[in-house]
């Protein structure tokens, strides 16, 4: 991604002390259970064709976050503003259209697409829904969107079974273009991928941003994946963001002591390799 | 292939409806049991369609029946289900032809009277065919009864959440809480016996675990991502549950769905051998047996032949079902992946 | 490598019976493990490296997999040549293995406790009680703290990290020679996969068993093995020592593997990608297996090439190796 950076004045998305607890469920029938804070009081800002990578491991609540921000989980409090509507105060009519501007992707690439439409009909669906476009010209719009993933247009008839899984995630990203978003949630997009297949997905989101004008919040636990097309890091731990910063600076000079292990814990190709064992059996070295 | 089963089902219905013909839904409905047999023997096929339709698309919907006991459940159920269709065609007597009254009663089986005859003469084979008319709708039905009862409340009990998803429950709990016969006897008791009335009690009786069953399936569904995207790209809720949802959730149903019709039959048979069920001149399996329980030392006929009926139907179902099952039961499916 | 490695995999082919025809999901695979030496099996999914490590053990399904020729020596033992019971003798014993997933390869009824305590019964004859000290002796061995307390949990209290480590436990208890570890850390998150990489570093230096580590993640291997063999299309396409192959890899596709994974502090534009995807093991390609995605072929990549030595104990199957270790970089094609 480039170096130079969108500007931040004028944040498309602000999340402002978002947090969600999930209520312990009680009812004559029930046994009580403890209250689980998920995410507890999460501030971001997503500029206009900026990426914010939100990185932190399993548990730290970094997809609840995501998922907040869509209100596919409703959040417990918090204020979530998108290019000066207020997400949380829509009703459920206004939420379903709002749904146009704000899309998300999926980690499991073969989870995320039912597996009884096909490619075509799995794209052609939001375009009926929201009645984009006419419906004799919506097969076009359709092959349009196969075309912007690189992926053949014949591939409408396909269903996902019939796909690899860097083809359905591809898939997945189509159906979320295909209602003309401006911000795009990417949750662990490439993390069920393998390493070559990782690339051309990560490719495909840069060039997709570039050519659209699109805001990505890139969740994912791999730093070196989040380095790699952030313009910011937000860092979470346990439900709270402990860093946040350019991307540079959070990897280059992190503040937090969780940043520094979480940099420290990353895998590396170590060129020196390990020493020899020793020879024979001896059980020290 | 869809799309050729479709055709072959459409294409069967008007032969339903011309095998039926001079059936007059609209000035016997509930009494006349041509309207009946015209909604079931008509549903038949349609269903088994909608079956091969919601199919996942990674088999082919023939491979359900490799196993031989889905297969031979199948063979039989269909059978069963044309020798009610063509009923008519199949019969060697009127099935209420009274013979003579001295020398045509209890005759045992012969060439002219394979079952042989009973107290009034009548020919106990054109009555069995004519009985599996009576007794295949009403398993059918009701169990379509309990299917779409037991769908509205378990999908909208594991769809909605929330109290209404708990009241639904709670009140499946109670039904099934509730000892069915008592259920069934103080409905007989309330209603005169039609085949409409036989039909609606066993269904309405009976669709408690078939909506635990669909509850468990939609909550199963709707924590797929694929159903979050859906809601993602703001489809509204109705589309969700019917194009998403609900054809992955009842995929488990079917398998219980065929074991239920079984189970059902002999539910019907049960009420009407106690007296309870259907009445004179309709003809079912149970009360055929009712009929001859006095002279089954006699005429022994009279009770066996309508009791292996059942026996068939009950068994051809539960094949289908059993093999159903283990077809959508991934963990009875050896399938490797080249990558474990 | 040593002059009798501990593991000798020769020749080894897999084949699977599928409705659709017979595959080969691996072919032909051969490496060494030795003692105290940890080597890196490396590949993308369906590359067949964890069928490869089934197979060691002879624990791939069969039917429909059928191991077709080759042998695994353990020592002078032919593993493919025991019988039922010579093999159960070996696994968990002297050959022991652990997964990516602990809480489906732990039994959630039992105590982990009493889940070690049983693989000591069963190999080393151990007594109740004996077998139950010895087992909380080895989850403080794995740095699981409180051991005696923990050994009565069970592994849905325990975290990811902590099952692995009870894993481990198992897997060294009888005092193997070998360990086969399948994507043992994939599943953590990275800092505990620092944690159980470290673990088993150290178990090895005071064991000195030699461990197999299979993987799709060349960062791991490069900080954990000796040598590493890379697979790909169910073939061994390069073998080396760590040093070797990132210094100078002599197959394309490990030079592709290297270069399209986005690397901490190396921040590109885009990044290098092998177009196309992995055959499948069914699939027939004439020649080279690698050649219709790989930037580097030439005409001879028709005939399909052995495993060249490129230098002492570095081997890679390309004919064009010393053109691709001098270019040394993934080209880059828009």
């Amino acid at each position: 991604m480039s170096s130079d950076r969108p500007d931040r004045n004028a944040p498309l998305l602000q999340v402002r002390g978002l947090k969600k607890v999930y209520a312990p469920t009680s009812g004559f029938f029930s046994r009580k259970s403890t209250p689980v804070v998920a995410v507890d009081g999460v501030d971001l800002d997503v500029a206009p064709g900026e990426t914010l990578g939100l990185v932190g491991e399993s548990g730290c609540g970094k997809t609840t976050t995501g998922r907040c921000i869509l209100r596919l989980i409703e959040p417990t409090a918090g204020s979530i503003t998108f290019d000066g509507v207020d997400v949380r105060a829509l009703g459920s009519r206004d939420l379903r259209a709002f749904r146009r501007r704000m899309q998300i992707v999926f980690q499991d690439p073969y989870g995320s697409l039912n597996p009884r439409l096909t490619v075509g009909s799995a794209l052609h669906e939001p375009l009926a829904v929201h009645k984009i476009g006419d419906p004799s010209d919506r097969p076009d719009r359709v092959a349009e969107l196969l075309r912007k993933v690189g992926l053949p247009t014949d591939y409408t008839h396909r269903y996902p079974h019939e796909l690899s899984g860097g083809q359905r995630q591809r898939v997945g990203i189509a159906r979320a273009l295909a209602v003309g978003p401006r911000f795009i949630v990417a949750d662990e997009p490439v993390s069920a991928l393998d390493v070559s297949i990782q690339a051309q997905v990560l490719n495909l989101l840069n060039d997709l941003q570039e050519a659209l004008g699109l805001s990505y919040l890139f969740i994912a636990h791999d730093l070196g994946v989040v380095e790699h097309v952030s313009h910011r890091i937000a860092v979470m731990y346990e439900g709270k963001i402990v860093e946040t910063g350019p991307t540079e600076q959070v990897v280059g000079d992190p503040r937090h002591a969780y940043t520094r292990a979480l940099l420290a814990a990353v895998p590396r190709i170590r060129t020196g390799g390990r020493p020899k064992p020793v020879s024979g059996d001896s059980a020290n070295r | 292939m869809k799309r050729r089963l479709t055709t072959v089902a459409l294409s069967l219905m008007p032969l339903t409806l011309v095998c039926l013909r001079g059936s007059t839904p609209w000035r016997a409905l509930g009494r006349d049991l041509d309207w009946t047999i015209a909604v079931s023997t008509a549903l038949f096929w349609p269903v088994v369609v909608a079956w091969a339709i919601i199919q996942p698309r990674t088999q082919r919907w023939w491979r359900r029946f490799e196993d031989p006991s889905a297969r031979w459940g199948l063979v039989i159920v269909v059978a069963l289900h044309l020798v009610a269709l063509l009923a008519p065609a199949l019969v060697t007597h009127s099935p209420q032809a009274q013979g003579h009254p001295v020398f045509d009663r209890y005759l045992p089986p012969s060439t002219d009277h394979w079952m042989g005859t009973d107290v009034l003469g009548r020919d106990l084979y054109s009555r069995v065919v004519y009985g599996s008319r009576v007794s295949l709708t009403i398993g059918v039905i009701s169990v379509f009864v309990s299917l779409v009862l037991g769908t509205i409340v378990g999908g909208i009990a594991g769809y909605r959440g929330g109290w209404l998803a708990s009241a639904l429950m709670r009140l499946t709990d109670m039904m099934l809480a509730f000892p069915r016969l008592v259920l069934l006897l103080l409905a007989v008791a309330l209603f005169s016996p039609s085949p409409l009335v036989i039909i609606l009690i066993l269904g309405v009786t009976g669709w408690m675990s078939l909506a635990r069953l669909v509850r468990g399936g939609v909550l199963q569904v709707i924590s797929t991502e694929y159903v979050d995207a859906a809601r993602a790209l703001g489809l509204p809720p109705h589309r969700i549950l019917i194009r998403h949802v609900l054809p992955a959730a009842l995929l488990p149903i079917i398998a219980a769905l065929a074991l239920r019709v079984g189970n059902t039959i002999l539910t019907e048979s049960f009420l009407s051998y106690l007296g309870l069920g259907l009445q004179d001149p309709v003809v079912s399996w149970g009360m055929l047996i009712r009929s001859g329980r006095q002279t089954l030392l006699s005429a022994w006929w009279l009770s066996t032949f309508p009791g292996l009926a059942i026996l068939l139907t009950v068994l051809g179902y539960n094949l289908l079902g059993d093999g159903l099952r283990d077809a959508y039961d991934p963990r009875l499916r050896s399938a490797v992946r080249s990558e474990a | 490598m040593s002059d009798s490695p501990l593991l000798r995999v020769s020749n080894l082919t897999v084949a699977l019976h599928l409705e659709g025809g017979t595959s080969l999901p691996v072919r032909d695979v051969s490496f060494d493990v030795g003692a105290s030496e940890t080597v890196g099996l490396v590949g993308e999914s369906g590359c067949g490296k964890s069928m490869t490590a089934l197979s060691i053990l002879r624990l791939i399904p069969k039917p429909p997999a059928e191991i077709v020729a080759g042998s695994v020596n353990l020592s002078d033992v032919d593993l493919l040549k025991l019988d039922s019971n010579g093999i159960r003798r070996v696994r968990g014993n002297r050959v022991a293995m652990i997964f990516q997933e602990p809480m489906t390869s732990l039994n959630p009824v039992y105590s982990c406790g009493e889940q070690i305590a049983e693989v000591l019964r069963l190999h080393s004859g151990l007594d109740r009680r004996r077998a139950w000290a010895r087992a909380v002796e080895m989850l403080d061995r794995v740095q699981i703290p409180n051991a005696a307390e923990r050994a009565r949990e069970y592994p849905h209290q325990l975290s990811g990290g902590m099952r692995q480590r009870v894993m481990i436990a198992m897997a060294i208890a009888c005092n193997p020679e070998v360990l086969i570890a399948d994507e043992p850390t994939t599943a953590l998150d990275v800092t505990i996969q620092r944690e159980i990489l470290a673990l088993l570093d150290e178990l090895q230096a005071q064991l000195g068993m030699g461990i197999l580590h299979i993987t799709h993640d060349l960062a791991v291997v490069s900080e954990s093995a000796h040598r590493i063999v890379v697979m790909y299309a169910g073939q061994v396409v390069e073998e080396a020592s760590v040093d070797q192959l990132f210094s100078a890899a002599a197959h394309p596709y490990s030079l592709g593997l290297l270069a399209s994974r986005p690397e901490l502090g190396a921040r590109r534009s885009r990044l290098p990608v092998i177009e196309g995807r992995v055959p499948e093991p069914s699939q027939e390609v004439e020649g080279c297996r690698f050649r219709e995605r790989c930037p580097f072929a030439v005409d001879r990549c028709t005939e399909e090439p052995p495993l060249l030595e490129v230098s002492n104990g570095h081997r890679a199957r390309c004919w064009e190796f010393e053109r691709v270790q001098r270019e040394g970089e993934w080209p880059r094609v828009q």
